[in-house]
């Protein structure tokens, strides 16, 4: 659409920069033979409150590039600056598609999203007045003495990003959220996580194969190429936000539609 | 689900009194000498004649099995916990662990003898050595099957070094963990029975059912081994509840 102005603007006003990824290459040692390419010379920025999204087929790298940028992985050459300084230096969210395994199951729910101040070492009842005035602001609800195993998957995932979120990260990550959760569950989690979003102004970076999923949560939607990783191209999307689900249904969302579906490796 | 306990309860305890009830009625029959299967009345007279030294074995029995359980649980999560961190420190010890599982136990009890005298301390020390071997290898298969999303997103959140141990890591391996401890408390107790069997024991169950069998003391030895099955069988029930109140998460 009109993605050349958005990016000339964002790229010009370097202090409004969030994340720049400057030719990000990674390849897998193997054993045997050659190593397998996995990012080739990725590139993109993420402005300080934008959503970008970043859509691809699967075993793109779409994961490896998410695990780059939180500082996980040991790029081959490339860099990753947020906020102007190295992953490892910032507070950067994280959240996986699997929830089950990354809650910390033996913990309620008040514990796993206080978890990050109990690192700190601030005591009990701080954390829990903390976590709740938390939630009260941002108008959730949530069981708070509950276990993740007696919450719903949608629960559990919200449980999972509100976690990431209390750290008060820099940039936060997401990994496929949504993709573990039945239709009406990820709907629900669409318009919730807008409103959370909106109303921290949380600067996100999201991985998804879901271009619906993709185009109403972001500004910006990146599309990535078949492995070895590149960015082939990039669309940006303009409806104020947050957005009605209702959205994906118009005429203006199928022309972002068509023209990301047009540039999708298949 | 309430009432399906209680009938599975109520079955067990029926199923407990008929094999009681064969039992008698075999030994009424006088097909069996008494010599050999004296009746459940005869066991629960010399049961009841011998209380007070049986209590004792029972005691002297229960200190040396709980001595050598927390010693060898405790010190096999620290070195589990070690090994199934750290790949280099796992590839040195994985041939050792897994000679030392395969060699039954009890050959190594002459040796505790020569090093730690005849009195509690060998007895200790080898069941201290059954029970580390079996929460070692547990400590390192739970450490080892930790979730990474788990660890990453963890780390993300600013956990390292011991909280990351100790507040992540661990709490995720602890179904593995009381599965060995299961394990362990079991064949700890057959360690410790076995031992008190040889020479140099005052006190114990172990000590009691060998004598009881040397002199042909038959209820004696019945009522000994029937504290020993009971102990067995609390003694599992125990980490059982126990696994269900600290590890209520896992299997959900």
């Amino acid at each position: 659409m009109h993605h050349d102005a958005t990016t000339a603007n964002k790229e010009q006003n370097s202090e409004s920069v969030c994340l720049r990824a400057t030719d990000l290459q990674f390849a897998y040692p193997s054993p045997t033979g050659a190593p397998t390419n996995v990012l080739d010379g990725v590139s993109f920025m993420v402005a300080e409150h934008e959503t970008v999204s970043i859509v691809g087929p699967n075993g793109c790298g779409k994961s490896t590039l998410l695990l780059a940028v939180a500082g996980l992985l040991g790029l081959d050459s490339g860099t990753v600056s947020i906020r102007g300084k190295p992953p490892c230096e910032v507070s950067v969210g994280l959240v996986f598609q699997n929830y089950r395994e990354s809650l910390l199951p033996w913990r309620t729910t008040e514990s796993n999203i206080g978890f990050s101040l109990e690192l700190k070492g601030v005591g009990r009842e701080e954390r829990a007045e903390k976590v709740s005035s938390f939630l009260q602001e941002l108008h959730v609800e949530l069981p708070l003495d509950r276990y993740p195993y007696q919450l719903s998957g949608g629960q559990q995932q919200t449980v999972s990003i509100l976690r990431a979120l209390f750290a008060a990260p820099d940039v936060l990550l997401l990994d496929e959220p949504f993709a573990s959760l039945d239709y009406r569950a990820r709907l629900n989690m669409h318009q919730r996580i807008q409103e959370i979003f909106h109303q921290t102004q949380q600067t996100v970076l999201l991985v998804s194969h879901e271009i619906d999923e993709a185009i109403l949560l972001s500004d910006r939607v990146l599309v990535i190429s078949h492995r070895p990783a590149k960015v082939l191209a990039e669309i940006g999307v303009g409806f104020p936000k947050p957005r009605p689900r209702e959205l994906v249904l118009t005429d203006a969302f199928l022309r972002i539609k068509r023209e990301i579906f047009a540039r999708f490796p298949l | 689900m309430q009432a399906r306990t209680n009938n599975g309860t109520w079955r067990g305890v029926l199923g407990a009194v008929a094999v009681v009830l064969v039992w008698e009625a075999v030994a009424a029959s006088g097909l069996v000498s008494p010599l050999i299967l004296p009746s459940p009345l005869d066991t629960a007279r010399a049961l009841g004649g011998n209380a007070h030294v049986i209590l004792q074995d029972l005691a002297a029995t229960l200190a040396r099995l709980a001595l050598g359980f927390v010693a060898g649980a405790v010190l096999g999560i620290l070195v589990g916990t070690m090994f199934g961190m750290n790949d280099r420190m796992r590839g040195f010890s994985e041939l050792v662990i897994d000679f030392f599982r395969s060699l039954p136990v009890i050959t190594l009890f002459p040796l505790a003898m020569i090093l730690f005298g005849l009195g509690n301390p060998s007895k200790i020390a080898l069941t201290m050595w059954t029970v580390f071997l079996l929460t070692v290898v547990n400590t390192i298969y739970g450490i080892r099957q930790v979730p990474k999303t788990r660890i990453m997103a963890a780390r993300t959140l600013r956990a390292k070094g011991w909280p990351l141990v100790w507040k992540v890591y661990i709490p995720s391996a602890v179904p593995t963990i009381i599965a060995g401890l299961r394990l362990a408390i079991s064949l700890g107790l057959v360690v410790v029975l076995v031992t008190e069997m040889f020479t140099g024991t005052i006190h114990g169950l172990g000590k009691r059912i060998y004598d009881a069998g040397l002199v042909y003391e038959v209820p004696v030895m019945y009522a000994a081994i029937t504290v020993a099955g009971l102990l067995g069988f609390a003694l599992n029930k125990a980490v059982v509840f126990v696994e269900r109140r600290i590890a209520h998460w896992s299997g959900q």
